[in-house]
């Protein structure tokens, strides 16, 4: 963490603001507890075959159901699969799904928000009333809903994520653009004829960082429960992928028996998506400042 | 109050909508999917013409319409039985474990809320704060799950009894403590922010300053102000309710229309599906559009076209 | 006796960047029936030590040294409790911005029926109500009976500060604590609430320690004029002699940039900025603003002389030839 940050903070050509920035988040207790935990699930998904020691997939059937051991540590499943090794790879699962799924949200928002602010008038309008449409449904009835039509698997997973966060950053976009669309710095550019599309590069993006890398960062904890239920209902990613998720609708019928099955993955998720909140809660403290408490 | 309304009714619209066009964004034939996979050709062509598939798209989202206003919801193509007799019953438990979720996640919450507030960055603070991070990053079925295991092992409270199907209160107990545990950590956090603000307010030092006692100010001044946000937040976890009882359904069997729709999911009976989902996103209108309602009650600044929120 | 008499207060606030020196070693009494301005720029002090006699302050502040002596017993000294009985009662406070100052979700009837009946303990609502309309009458809000039933978003912000006015007047406190109750008012609504107070304050024989930055306004509602600088008072005297005899230097600047009508000269600026409140220096607080500083100003705090019905702290004065008494 050090090494990392003394990277961050010593660079020349980070502005002054920057810095302060970065010097008020390593302060912040919220995001001293939670970047770790967010570093370490990453790295546990980037090198997951290097760090996993059995094939996640394949298990040793005489194996089945053992306790954490020294040759375990996490114990193993019905079919003898090394949980650890499941954990790990499951841990890989997420990232690319919670990745995927946010950017591809991230995306489409900013570029749908950005053609609605921009028009403005009666289309703004009804772009923004689908958008509350679309918000009206609870979380989890939408990615739910997208599974039912494009069935399960990794790839609709991350497409559901995709399309149930997308209306927020939307939301957020389309809020920077208007912030900024009236401002006389916008105007001035515009009237010594800057293109639409440099304008929103240079003013409109930056001003809609902020909120969108702390919703990112929330969303990220949010999504990974979401694609974890969707998995646990059996609509999400099939088994025998490791999905944290899965394994724990895997474990239903061994609960009794084998609480490693579900115990693990559970601490897993919680400490992740722990991870990400405390994150975002942090940056959300640094990059949104309200009135000292 | 009229745009309210205006909006729920769009709101209503466009979910059914988006509802009706399931069947027709599925890859492949609508009518080859209602028939079933086994049907001959015949048969496909037989229900394709019964059940208007025919027709332009325009039309049969009309006489869709008109069939749900009129109650009719169609037939299961698993069981072939009119899905309104088995709706009714597995919604209204729905609907009974969402009240008692939702209820108890605020006897829950709210004073956890108030309490963290009032002794504000102590350890009582950090901790009621901690459990409601924690809370809030927990998936809900594993909640369930623990609840499960801790309850059953003490042979206390049975998860479900599919054995009789009759709902009593103490079949809500666990599914819905599983719920109450899940809501009450962000309307503690929303509860304790939103209080935290309200204390910081003028008016707040304004009425100590003329000598109120601070049993009043908390709870009279700060409180009723710092609610109402909580107030509206409670419509959106309402949604987590709904969206929560899918899964805490599953986990403990418990016959409501969550499950019901999961089953359908997976047994590939579109009309249910349809449904299913229709009748939740209803209720989640509904019941923010309430919540709206119920907010311009509260605040007073609402009601006249003068009052601006500062 | 003074009915308030501040003796030596001292109020630190502790920041993140450190200790603030608020408030230091200010001494100040206001008699029975007598109107006292409190003048200073932001940032002088007088708002705090508004609060403090009230202690109000915020939990980041605190009382550091002094006692408040009112009616003869320390405020200081009293416990919770028994200071809430005072507040609302006998020492009344109004505050700057009235927009904010007033519950936005009930009305003005019941918020006064709260002031009257937590210091009237047993009372019958409808006497509490009773009272607050004779009280908004007095402060000449039309309507009162309707008024009461009315949230605060649907009053002006010159109604809102009658309001608080009333309010502050329900317990027939002896001392009204008003902290710039017109700054943030419109000019013309400002000259009224002024009028207002001016009346209230003799048909009611009321003390008033009014806290304004505007020189101008102190000299149309004050006995006399504390000036306050940084946290300390420079200067105390009747209103005629801090217009036509100004003793310190830095109250001659605060006169002399008053505009005043058919004036064609520039408005002079004060020049210099206030101290860091962090520092304490040595000398007089005043010494790197001051025209005519000398080197004993740099060293040691100028103490208190008596100059006719004035008090001032500063060097000028100090000399063998003047009274010395502290």
């Amino acid at each position: 963490m050090q090494v990392f940050t003394r990277l961050l903070g010593e660079r020349a050509w980070l502005s002054p603001q920057t810095r302060l920035l970065l010097r008020k988040l390593k302060r912040n207790r919220s995001f001293r507890v939670g970047a770790p935990l967010v570093a370490v699930f990453v790295l546990l998904g980037l090198l997951a075959p290097l760090i996993a020691p059995y094939n996640p997939v394949k298990g040793e059937l005489s194996h089945a159901l053992e306790p954490p051991s020294t040759r375990h540590w996490f114990g193993t499943d019905q079919l003898g699969r090394d949980i650890f090794s499941r954990i790990v790879y499951g841990a890989r699962i997420s990232l690319i799904v919670a990745v995927a799924g946010i950017l591809i949200a991230i995306i489409a928002g900013v570029i749908y928000g950005s053609i609605s602010g921009f028009i403005g008038g009666w289309v703004d309008e009804a772009l923004m009333r689908i958008i509350d449409i679309l918000l009206a449904f609870p979380d989890i009835l939408l990615a739910i809903l997208v599974a039912s039509i494009v069935g399960p698997g990794l790839m609709n997973v991350i497409i559901a994520i995709g399309v149930y966060n997308f209306p927020q950053f939307a939301r957020i976009m389309r809020g920077a653009v208007l912030a900024v669309k009236e401002s006389d710095y916008v105007e001035a550019a515009r009237a010594i004829g800057e293109s639409r599309v440099s304008i929103l590069l240079r003013y409109i993006l930056p001003n809609s960082l902020y909120p969108v890398v702390v919703h990112g960062t929330l969303r990220s904890g949010a999504s990974i429960l979401t694609a974890a239920a969707l998995s646990f209902l059996g609509l999400g990613v099939q088994p025998p992928t490791p999905e944290w998720g899965a394994m724990i609708n895997e474990a239903m019928k061994y609960l009794d028996i084998a609480p490693q099955m579900w115990v693990f993955p559970s601490l897993f998720l919680i400490i992740t998506v722990l991870g990400f909140n405390l994150m975002g809660d942090g940056l959300n403290d640094v990059l949104n400042p309200r009135i000292k408490e | 109050m009229a745009k309210r309304f205006l909006f729920l009714f769009i709101t209503l619209l466009g979910a059914s909508f988006i509802v009706f066009m399931i069947i027709h964004l599925l890859p492949g034939d609508p009518a080859r999917i209602l028939a079933g996979p086994e049907a001959t050709q015949q048969e496909v062509e037989a229900l394709r013409h019964r059940l208007g598939l025919d027709k332009p798209l325009v039309v049969q989202y009309a006489e869709f319409m008109a069939r749900i206003l009129r109650g009719d919801f169609g037939k299961s193509i698993v069981t072939g039985k009119p899905i309104s007799a088995l709706i009714e019953y597995r919604f209204v438990n729905t609907l009974k474990l969402s009240i008692v979720g939702i209820l108890l996640s605020m006897i829950i919450g709210i004073p956890l809320g108030i309490l963290a507030a009032l002794h504000r960055n102590s350890r009582i603070d950090q901790l009621v704060m901690g459990f409601a991070v924690i809370g809030v990053s927990t998936p809900i079925f594993v909640i369930a799950i623990f609840l499960m295991l801790v309850f059953s092992v003490k042979l206390h409270l049975l998860p479900a009894t599919s054995v009789t199907g009759e709902i009593t209160l103490r079949h809500l107990i666990l599914p819905g403590l599983a719920l109450a545990l899940y809501g009450a950590a962000p309307i503690a956090r929303m509860t304790r922010a939103s209080m935290v603000e309200v204390l910081g307010k003028e008016y707040i030092k304004v009425a100590f300053s003329f000598g109120l006692p601070r049993r009043i100010v908390i709870y009279k001044y700060a409180l009723k102000n710092a609610l109402i946000p909580v107030v509206t937040v409670t419509g959106l976890i309402f949604g987590y309710m709904l969206a929560g009882a899918v899964i805490t359904e599953t986990v403990f069997s418990y016959p409501g229309l969550g499950r019901l729709l999961i089953d359908a999911i997976f047994s590939r009976d579109y009309p249910l599906i349809q449904i299913g989902i229709l009748f939740i996103a209803a209720t989640f209108a509904l019941v923010n559009t309430a919540v709206d309602i119920l907010y311009m009650v509260i605040d007073p600044r609402l009601r006249s076209p003068r009052g601006e929120t500062a | 006796m003074p009915l308030l008499e501040v003796v030596n207060l001292s109020v630190n606030y502790y920041t993140d960047e450190g200790v603030v020196y608020a408030v230091d070693k200010v001494s100040l009494s206001i008699g029975r029936g007598e109107v006292v301005a409190l003048v200073g720029e932001s940032g002088s002090g007088k708002s705090t030590l508004a609060h403090a006699v009230m202690r109000l302050l915020p939990e980041y502040a605190e009382i550091a040294s002094g006692r408040i002596m009112f009616d003869g017993v320390d405020l200081l000294s009293l416990t919770d409790e028994e200071m809430n009985k005072i507040r609302g009662r006998d020492i009344s406070m109004i505050f700057q911005e009235p927009n904010i100052a007033l519950n936005p979700v009930f009305t003005i009837g019941e918020f006064m029926k709260d002031v009257y009946l937590a210091h009237h303990p047993g009372a019958k609502p409808e006497e509490a109500l009773k009272k607050a309309a004779e009280l908004l009458r007095a402060v000449r809000i039309p309507s009162p009976e309707k008024t009461l039933k009315r949230y605060p978003h649907e009053l002006s912000g010159g109604m809102k500060q009658r309001v608080l006015i009333a309010t502050a007047l329900l317990n027939e406190p002896s001392l009204l604590i008003a902290d710039e109750p017109t700054s943030a008012l419109d000019v013309s609504v400002q000259a009224q609430i002024l009028t207002l107070l001016r009346r209230l304050q003799r048909e009611r024989r009321m003390s008033i320690l009014f806290i304004t930055h505007n020189m101008a306004v102190a000299a149309q509602i004050a006995d006399r004029i504390a000036v306050m600088y940084a946290g300390k008072v420079l200067e105390i005297a009747p209103t005629e002699d801090i217009f036509y005899k100004p003793l310190h230097p830095y109250t001659r600047m605060l006169i002399k940039a008053i505009p005043r009508l058919g004036d064609k000269r520039e408005l002079t600026p004060l020049p210099g900025t206030i101290p860091d409140l962090r520092r304490r220096p040595q000398g007089c607080i005043f010494y790197d603003r001051c025209p005519s500083a000398k080197p004993v100003c740099k060293r040691s705090e100028p103490p208190a002389t008596r100059l006719g019905n004035a008090l001032v702290y500063c060097w000028l004065y100090s000399g063998k030839k003047s009274h010395r008494r502290e």
